[in-house]
């Protein structure tokens, strides 16, 4: 766990500025580009957040007061000589623990690299987000190297659900979906390679999006699968991750305009269907009945497309850290070292065999989105599981929560599609989520059909009321 | 020696074979974890072998 000690005395502004990071990014920028209230006194807000709620959570590793309130300053300036900072100006953010920030160690949640040279400069998407005006203020806990869907961490502890601090946020970057579930930050940026921000987004009730494969820059962030590995961002409210989507993208991709005819939108069923919470299902039949129309259609061997998402892991992470397996196995989480040394071990046809059957697996998936825009299923088998019983019911039978959690992720960014993970809205009890799914570079089709949703109150984030 | 015994004594032993292999001596405290991921990842394997590979996939 994580402590941080207060502020010795929080300025005037920075206490005037803490209703404003409870109104989003867009907010905050709105009033920092007007000069309504100045980008340091957000950062000491934000810094006073974090400094008193991550005690209740445990999601902010490493606070960066100095950087925030210097990159701050520099937002200030700029509007005060008359120039634009950007579309995020002075927002405060934070990034999982595998973004490089400059002169720091990029621990990927590992206890084994804190010892490791400092990154030379930040990754591609932090400077984007700072050329926009965007202030970094922390970095987040996360499972070891990524490695999943818990956020149990050998050195930092284990990172807590705000909606229920008894109870996991999801992983692997839970820390991030913590720290904006409790308020702390508007934004934070996490990786997805399995459903490391959708479960999270799921647990944790927020908006998260896993990007096309490779629509988001990855350059700076510690790897852990090339073949799927995307970064994306979390935010309480679809307009502000949207905002942060587009700025990561250097304006790109996402932002291109969403068909003008109606959406055609088909439920998933046979896996997606199977094992899920009632509750996500009655969501989705309901998101059916508000459209008019939503046809049940099926992907094929899903289980097997789930096996080959576990096969390619493994082997793919096993090869990444077999150097440092061979030198100091025992420093490793042993939760990360035994999968990454048997998957080390892979036989190399086993490895091929899943890559071909994920391009066949690609290929019907194809097939779907001839017919079909976007395609809604659960995003988790069940509400955020007790961290002191880690468990989850599969067909009525308890497994692991860290092993399912991504029963229904997995078989989808293992093909690279872009999935919108949305909130289902349902305040007052734990949060579930929804998976929006699209074809390749069609995140701004996702975005649509998640508007038209908020706007039926059919979705939406609702965070607690935390005291602190 | 009983089977399971047997069975288990012969998978630690076909472990930290391959992992000798790929230039890697098995910690003792990792062998267990290590097992229980290889049979873990051959049932994956296998799902997916049994499939074939020459087919494309039907909705």
């Amino acid at each position: 766990m994580t402590h941080f000690p207060p502020a010795e005395s929080p300025s005037t502004q920075a206490s005037a500025a803490h209703g404003l990071l409870d109104g989003g990014a867009e907010a905050i920028a709105s009033a920092v580009r007007q000069r309504q209230v100045t980008a340091v006194a957000v950062a000491e807000a934000a810094l006073e957040r974090v400094r008193s709620r991550n005690g209740l959570v445990n999601a902010v590793t490493r606070l960066l007061p100095e950087r925030a309130l210097a990159d701050a300053a520099r937002v200030d300036a700029l509007l005060a000589g008359g120039g634009d900072p950007g579309a995020l100006a002075g927002v405060p953010f934070a990034v999982k623990d595998l973004f490089d920030v400059a002169g720091l160690p990029t621990t990927a949640g590992s206890a084994m690299l804190e010892d490791a040279d400092p990154a030379a400069e930040d990754a591609l998407a932090i400077r984007r987000l700072n050329a926009a005006g965007a202030v970094l203020v922390g970095t987040c806990n996360m499972d070891e190297f990524a490695y999943g869907f818990a956020t149990v961490n050998a050195r930092h502890g284990t990172s807590r659900n705000p909606h229920d601090p008894d109870r996991l946020c999801g992983g692997s970057s839970g820390g991030s979906a913590a720290a904006v579930a409790a308020g702390m930050l508007p934004i934070a940026l996490g990786s997805d390679t399995n459903g490391s921000i959708r479960v999270p987004a799921s647990l944790c009730g927020l908006y998260g999006l896993k990007p096309t494969h490779g629509a988001l820059p990855m350059e700076g962030v510690f790897p852990f699968v090339d073949s799927f590995d995307d970064i994306g961002p979390f935010a309480a409210s679809l307009a502000d991750l949207r905002l942060a989507c587009s700025v990561m993208a250097g304006g790109r991709p996402g932002e291109g305009g969403a068909p003008d005819a109606p959406l055609r939108v088909a439920k998933l069923g046979g896996w997606f269907a199977s094992s899920s919470d009632p509750d996500a299902l009655a969501a989705i039949d309901a998101i059916g009945a508000a459209l008019g129309e939503m046809p049940e259609v099926r992907l094929p061997h899903v289980d097997a497309a789930r096996s080959a998402a576990f096969l390619m892991t493994a082997a793919e992470g096993g090869r990444r850290h077999l150097p440092e397996l061979r030198r100091r196995a025992m420093a490793f989480d042993p939760a990360t070292r035994d999968r990454l040394i048997a998957g080390a071990m892979l036989p190399v046809a086993a490895y091929l065999d899943a890559q071909d059957f994920r391009a066949r697996f690609f290929a019907a998936a194809e097939r779907l989105f001839v017919d079909y825009d976007v395609l809604v299923a659960p995003a988790t088998p069940a509400v955020a599981p007790l961290i002191e019983d880690p468990t989850i019911l599969i067909d009525g039978q308890p497994v692991s929560a860290r092993a399912n959690l991504g029963l229904y992720t997995q078989p989808l960014s293992f093909i690279g599609l872009p999935v919108l993970a949305v909130p289902i809205r349902r305040p007052g009890r734990l949060p579930l989520g929804l998976q929006l799914i699209g074809a390749p570079g069609r995140e701004a089709t996702l975005f649509s059909l998640a508007q038209k949703l908020d706007d039926m109150g059919l979705t939406g984030a609702s965070l607690p009321a935390l005291e602190v | 020696m009983a089977g399971n015994e047997a069975e288990e004594a012969l998978d630690e032993r076909t472990a930290i074979a391959v992992a000798r292999m790929i230039g890697l001596d098995l910690p003792p405290a990792c062998l267990p974890g290590v097992v229980f991921n290889m049979h873990l990842l051959a049932e994956h394997a296998a799902r997916i072998e049994a499939l074939g590979t020459a087919e494309s996939l039907r909705s």
